[in-house]
């Protein structure tokens, strides 16, 4: 259970770095592109790579947030349960979750292998390159609610606050 | 119909994330109504976050975290004693004022309950206000945060309603300043009744020059950004990548390396932050098509139609679900589930997207300060250790303005739009 508990820290931590630098990638990009305008000069592709830049980090953070209990939910009503209900519903909405994201990566396979042959302009790249980022961030979805699960069922998370509020 | 209803409630109500549950109920609406095509669900999932606009969203909710270091605050603080601090119910009015200006920076309300409350929370205190009195005029005075411009969920409204940010923006000018100068008659008629105090502000020119030039760089901030994304200089995601560049500037000005030591962390609650409103979005992009297939806009619109109900009292009725809505459900999630739902309709019958916008925003801020589900309320229990309940009953006077401007604008579109109209 500790192992679980170090790879789910270290999976966090790694992925966030990745987020982290996406977000500064985009950001610098950005800035430039705006102390740039008054000369005219333009960069070519630069929106289409900040997308794709956003995009990644969007999808990953999607995953982290799982990890984090970040998502946003009604936990209003499953508040007022017994504890033991509480986790039961807990554990089945990660479930759900898992299941829904093991479903996009089911599908993204036809997916990509069909309008993923098509070219992502300006680069002239194949699509299914970027969107491989839907079943890799899924996976790593599925792989964070699983580990959730188990972590819960060995008494290793706190259950009182199960999905953190919007900030 | 029916299925993809029902799920989504459960769900919703088990606490699967909201994101997944509109996820999970549009699967179970093509699994049973429409096998064949499952295959729209991964193709609008990435349609949805396939979108340059949204490149803004980490930015101004970066621009917000980078704005809310302490020296930026105490500043805002210093201005605001200055405007307000002479009137009876001084520090009232000071919270209600900073509030009026941090929401032009911040764009969130509950990073303003944060900066705002846990300095003059304290203050008021000590200074002979009862705490739930401080604590409420603090959450209540928030609310600007999301009306007044730039607002967080104006470009997410924005963005669901495939309309235009810099109206939106333009839109709440005159709907957040009507807010704040009705809770400062409610503050000034409350102080009055309890004799709180007036506090000792010397007016002289001097001292005008000498405060507005040091809150300046700070207080023009929201003008340069709605006037570059109102006029055109620059795309909305530039103006927001620029701000969070003027934000770190100025930060690194006035409280030095503290902003650059900040900013690692500011960027990770940033992009999480934002990546989970993308999840939302994303799987409401599923969630809309859906709604499409099923014509369930169509048949709302043709249902209030016949009713026979015209705008305004349309309008009023959905800023009353809307009011009960944001009781239990966030801005964001709200935001995406009813837009998609109800402005359909209201275009029908002749009521803007912009007004509609601004409508929503107004009635859901006020739903950030309510119980069981109120963002604000919970960031201003942790400063003032106070219950929720016991805030939101010190909170109640003053979001009688809000509710108030949320009326009037429902009447009166033109307090709404009439800005926009002048500049577009």
């Amino acid at each position: 259970m500790e192992k679980l508990e170090i790879l789910n820290r270290a999976m966090t931590i790694i992925l966030e770095k990745i987020m982290l630098a996406l977000f500064g990638i985009f950001l610098v990009i950005v800035c430039t592109k705006v102390i740039l305008r008054p000369f005219d000069t333009a960069i070519y592709g630069v929106d289409e790579l900040v997308k794709i830049a956003f995009l990644t980090a969007s999808a990953i953070g999607g995953a982290v947030a799982i990890s984090r209990r970040e998502h946003i939910a009604i936990t209003v009503f499953i508040d007022l349960l017994p504890g033991a209900v509480k986790i039961g519903f807990y554990i089945l909405g990660l479930a759900l979750v898992a299941g829904i994201n093991g479903l996009l990566v089911y599908l993204s396979i036809d997916w990509i292998a069909g309008p993923g042959k098509n070219l992502w302009q300006p680069f002239g790249m194949r699509q299914s390159y970027v969107f491989a980022v839907v079943p890799i961030a899924c996976s790593l979805s599925v792989v964070f609610c699983i580990v959730k699960i188990v972590l819960t069922l060995g008494g290793r998370e706190s259950t009182d606050i199960l999905w953190m509020p919007e900030d | 119909m029916l299925i993809l209803l029902v799920s989504l409630a459960v769900l919703l109500l088990i606490g699967v994330p909201v994101a997944y549950a509109l996820g999970l109920a549009s699967v179970a609406y093509f699994m049973i109504e429409a096998p064949a095509a499952m295959g729209f669900v991964v193709q609008r999932f990435f349609a949805g976050i396939n979108n340059y606009p949204l490149v803004s969203l980490p930015f101004f909710i970066l621009m917000g975290l980078v704005m809310n270091s302490g020296g930026i605050t105490r500043r805002l603080l210093d201005l605001s004693m200055f405007f307000g601090g002479r009137f009876k119910g001084g520090l009232g009015h000071v919270n209600v004022v900073a509030s009026m200006i941090f929401g032009g920076i911040s764009g969130s309300s509950a990073s303003d309950t944060a900066s705002i409350g846990a300095v003059l929370i304290p203050e008021m205190e000590k200074r002979g206000y009862p705490k739930e009195v401080a604590a409420g005029i603090t959450v209540a005075s928030s609310t600007m945060g999301m009306i007044i411009p730039p607002s967080v969920p104006m470009i997410i409204y924005a963005i669901a309603a495939e309309e235009s940010i810099g109206q939106l923006f333009l839109g709440g000018i005159i709907p957040g300043i009507m807010v704040g100068l009705m809770q400062m008659m409610i503050v000034w008629y409350i102080a009055r009744r309890n004799n709180f105090p007036t506090e000792d502000v010397p007016f002289t020119i001097a001292t005008a020059w000498r405060e507005t030039k040091r809150s300046a760089p700070v207080v023009i901030m929201p003008v340069m950004i709605v006037g570059s994304v109102v006029f055109g200089f620059v795309t909305p995601t530039e103006t927001a990548g620029a701000a969070v560049f003027y934000g770190l500037v100025i930060g690194f000005f006035l409280v030095r390396l503290s902003v650059i030591k900040d900013l690692p962390n500011a960027m990770r609650q940033a992009i999480i932050m934002s990546a989970k409103i993308m999840m939302i979005i994303a799987f409401s992009q599923v969630f809309i098509t859906v709604l499409a297939l099923e014509r369930v806009p169509n048949q709302i619109a043709d249902f209030v139609e016949g009713l026979g109900l015209g705008p305004t009292t349309f309008i009023l009725l959905t800023a009353l679900l809307i009011l009960i809505s944001g009781t239990f459900i966030d801005v964001s999630p709200a935001i995406l589930l009813m837009t998609p739902v109800l402005l359909p309709v209201a275009e029908k019958l002749g009521i803007s997207g912009v007004h509609f916008g601004v409508v929503m925003i107004s009635g859901l801020a006020v739903g950030a300060c309510t119980p069981p589900v109120g963002n604000c309320l919970n960031v201003c229990a942790a400063i003032s250790r106070l219950s929720i309940g016991r805030i939101f009953l010190g909170a109640a006077p003053f979001l009688l303005a809000n509710v108030l401007v949320l009326i009037l604008i429902c009447i009166f579109p033109q307090l709404v739009l009439w800005i926009p109209n002048q500049v577009f």
